[in-house]
């Protein structure tokens, strides 16, 4: 009954309560709205550097990452073992690579331009399957096969070398057996990963045709593990290492690949508390500030509930009640509009190239755009913790009714 | 200090003897030494018109070990010529000084590239000289504060501080020199911090022309202690007749 009465109550005074509970789902949507802004250009981040080149996990010999020296390969049947994770569950691509620096030079004889360059060998198909980089194409096109006499170049390579699609390629580097690298490659296409230092020497070329460049055959520098929980990386890491103890493999998840940007990502939940806390603060004080004022403006209507025979705990239920069924219908209309909105920029994002240029920054990139990633944790936390909290600051004004004398109340009012 | 490798490279490539003898370095009854003096002595005292030689540098690192033999002509200190005779698989590969510049010509692909000034501190055909090592002039005399840190016998110690304005990569060199065949024995070269980056030891010494040559050098690079390059001069002879344009890029391809 006194559920009832409280639903009757908060429509007695139709604009009081649309007042208060439209500031709740105002600032509730607006908090989701915000967290799903924030992990939107967390994630833009991470997975500029997880879904273009790096993966979610990066196996290679140990030592190779400190120190990516030609010699340092895997090779035989750990190349066979490391490759069959691609079929287990949770993974979703296994993109093995081969890279070495040398010289590149591009233009007519006496004109060319030279300029040092790191070569990645790629499998083209596993590469258009996984992973971003085959879409990261801006002229041209991606690599066909890996066997190939095709490279693709990054922006910043290609333009420091004068190069354009259908360019030759000369390339002189070091084989690991100690000889000479000389080979004329064609320039099919040129990639922009979105990480200039990296576009300043990145060139794509064929595995296959790399392994025979440098003579580097059945050998592997690198694989690039993708997975469906990627912030589950750390774990799936260690699972791994122990399968390979005694290898001499070690297998690094992004956050160590990219330790900036774990502390980025760890500065970034702290702010998100912070953001969270200054919203509810704010909503504490208006739903506090709405309810205290009801609740003297109704102290008359109180006076005569307690004359007429409802006990005080009753009446405090009441208003419990009144809070409680604010709160939760704002919180749950909060969501719904944040879900909306969050849902909204995640699709349509808000582009803000036209004016701000993207920043490489910490082995990453921050996207010139405004993108909505939601989670649960985003969504029904803010709307969870508004139903809470509108009980909660129900219960200040409400707590004075334990003392509230009728007679006066009613002479009050 | 380059220079001073660039003096060993320039043994081959820069040239002949200098007729005519050498100005005393050291008054007989004194133990006075002109460092500067002695240093340029010794780094230019090969120049001369023209030399023909051969080459035979081998490459040691933890991973692979290689040989080349190469064939090589220079004409004064600026212009030199290299070109792979073995292995076969390389053979034709030239290396081509001009001045300041270098250029390389890959008989496999025909193309002939030049070394852009940023990559100069790369390897030169994976030794551990670098491009840089082959054009620096023999400036260690301009480059650096020489003075006399020690002397035994005929065995002399000087040590290089560089020069404010010098554009090298070396905290200071050591060099240690024969005064009596006026020949080097071991350059050290450290880093800013002090740190021993690399010893260049010239053996084998053979008198060439009234002049003591050494025959041998080798590089070996502190951080890695079982890598070396070891350079061994053959058949060495110094003004010769040079084709004219030898040492012009239009020629790489015809090189014999």
């Amino acid at each position: 009954m006194l559920l009832r009465l409280a639903w009757r109550n908060l429509w007695r005074n139709r604009r009081r309560t649309q007042l208060t509970m439209g500031s709740m789902v105002f600032a509730t949507s607006l908090l989701i709205f915000t967290l799903a802004m924030y992990d939107g250009m967390l994630w833009d981040m991470i997975e500029n550097v997880t879904e273009v080149m790096t993966g979610h996990l990066v196996i290679a010999r140990e030592g190779y990452q400190d120190r990516p020296e030609l010699h340092r390969t895997i090779e035989g049947k750990a190349v066979e073992t490391l490759a069959s994770i691609a079929s287990e569950g949770g993974v979703l691509g296994v993109c093995p690579r081969v890279s070495a620096f040398a010289l590149l030079s591009c233009g007519p004889e006496g004109k060319a331009k030279t300029q040092s360059g790191r070569l990645t060998g790629v499998v083209p198909e596993v590469e258009r399957r996984r992973g971003r980089l085959a879409r990261c194409v801006v002229r041209g096109r991606f690599l066909d096969s890996a066997a190939g006499r095709d490279v693709v170049l990054g922006t910043d390579l290609a333009r420091s070398l004068g190069a354009e699609p259908g360019s030759e390629l000369i390339v002189i580097g070091q084989a690991a057996d100690g000889s000479t690298v000389t080979e004329v490659l064609s320039v099919a296409g040129i990639v922009d990963t979105g990480d200039q230092l990296r576009d300043g020497t990145l060139a794509l070329v064929g595995l296959e045709t790399m392994q025979r460049m440098f003579v580097l055959e059945g050998r592997l520098h690198t694989l690039h593990v993708f997975v469906d929980r990627p912030l589950a990386s750390r774990e799936i890491a260690s699972a791994l290492s122990r399968r390979f103890v005694g290898c001499g493999i070690e297998v690094l998840p992004w956050q160590e690949l990219q330790p900036q940007l774990a502390q980025v990502f760890s500065i970034w939940l702290g702010m998100q508390v912070f953001t969270m806390g200054v919203f509810y603060f704010g909503i504490v004080l208006i739903t506090f500030s709405t309810m205290s004022m009801a609740f003297l403006e109704r102290i008359r209507e109180f006076g005569m509930l307690r004359a007429i025979g409802l006990k005080p705990g009753q009446l405090v239920l009441l208003i419990l009640f009144e809070g409680g069924l604010m709160s939760t219908l704002a919180g749950l209309l909060g969501m719904m509009a944040g879900a909306l909105l969050g849902w909204g920029i995640g699709v349509h994002p808000i582009d803000l190239g036209w004016f701000l240029p993207a920043i490489s920054w910490g082995g990453t990139t921050v996207t010139p755009r405004i993108r909505g990633v939601l989670s649960l944790v985003n969504v029904a936390m803010p709307g969870g913790v508004m139903m809470l909290l509108g009980a909660v600051v129900a219960l200040v004004p409400a707590w004075r009714l334990f003392f509230l004398r009728p007679v006066k109340a009613l002479r009050e009012g | 200090m380059r220079g001073a490798l660039l003096w060993v490279v320039g043994l081959l490539f820069a040239g002949g003897l200098a007729a005519g003898a050498a100005e005393p370095l050291i008054a007989s009854d004194s133990t006075a030494i002109d460092a500067a003096a002695l240093i340029r002595k010794i780094e230019t005292q090969y120049q001369g018109r023209s030399s023909h030689g051969t080459l035979t540098m081998t490459i040691r690192t933890r991973q692979w070990s290689r040989s080349l033999v190469m064939e090589a002509w220079s004409e004064g200190r600026d212009r030199f010529l290299t070109r792979i005779l073995d292995p076969r698989k390389e053979r034709g590969t030239c290396t081509l000084k001009v001045g300041n510049d270098i250029w390389n010509y890959f008989p496999r692909i025909d193309r002939l590239v030049k070394i852009p000034s940023s990559l100069m501190g790369d390897r030169w055909m994976g030794s551990h000289l670098t491009n840089d090592d082959l054009v620096k002039e023999n400036k260690v005399d301009e480059l650096y504060e020489l003075t006399v840190e020690h002397r035994k016998g005929a065995n002399v110690t000087i040590l290089g501080i560089p020069r404010p304005a010098a554009a090298v990569v070396w905290g200071k060199i050591r060099y240690e020199a024969d005064l009596e065949r006026e020949v080097p024995v071991r350059v050290t070269y450290f880093d800013e911090e002090n740190r021993l980056v690399r010893t260049m030891t010239f053996t084998d010494l053979k008198r060439i022309g009234g002049r003591w040559l050494p025959m041998r050098f080798s590089v070996k690079p502190q951080e890695e202690p079982d890598e070396e390059t070891v350079l061994e001069y053959g058949n060495l002879t110094f003004d010769v007749p040079l084709e004219k344009g030898l040492f012009s890029i239009q020629r790489l391809r015809q090189t014999p």
